[in-house]
């Protein structure tokens, strides 16, 4: 009888929904492209930092370049964090 | 503090190096296609800035 008092008092408890795998391997995805978003957009400004240091001037184009390269990269990479965090 | 131009090519060569390692590990841990597909696409160009660091490295006479 205090088993079955017990039960009535838990099932009115507000219920937490369960995480199921999908949503784990969803939230995971996240988690690596929001890691990947802020490493990429630490290299760029470091590439910058390195075209601006430079003195042979093919070094600082190739530098600049990869800039560039991974400011528009970062942009690709938030863009589809934002498509995917928005539904 | 002052970079050499060639300490600054074997720094960004090495971190190009580690992403490729990194980006293709991180692929086999995705399901979710089209994430995948940038994920690779990180990793090829990657690659080629590595190769790029390393051509410009050889060409001053130096390793990468």
């Amino acid at each position: 009888m205090l088993l079955n008092l017990f039960k009535a008092i838990n099932n009115m408890q507000p219920k937490v929904r369960e995480l199921d795998p999908t949503t784990t391997q969803r939230i995971k995805e996240g988690a690596y492209l929001t890691k990947i978003i802020s490493e990429t957009e630490v290299a760029a400004r470091k590439c910058e930092f390195y075209a601006g240091n430079c003195s042979d001037q093919q070094i600082a184009q190739f530098f600049q370049d990869e800039a560039d390269m991974l400011y528009k990269a970062k942009h690709t990479l938030q863009k589809y964090y934002e498509s995917m965090t928005e539904e | 503090m002052n970079f050499s131009d060639m300490d600054m090519l074997q720094d960004y060569e090495k971190d190009t190096r580690m992403a490729v390692l990194a980006y293709s590990l991180m692929e086999t841990e995705i399901m979710d296609s089209t994430l995948r597909k940038l994920i690779h696409q990180a990793a090829e160009s990657a690659a080629k800035s590595q190769e790029k660091a390393a051509h410009l490295i050889m060409a001053r006479g130096d390793r990468p």
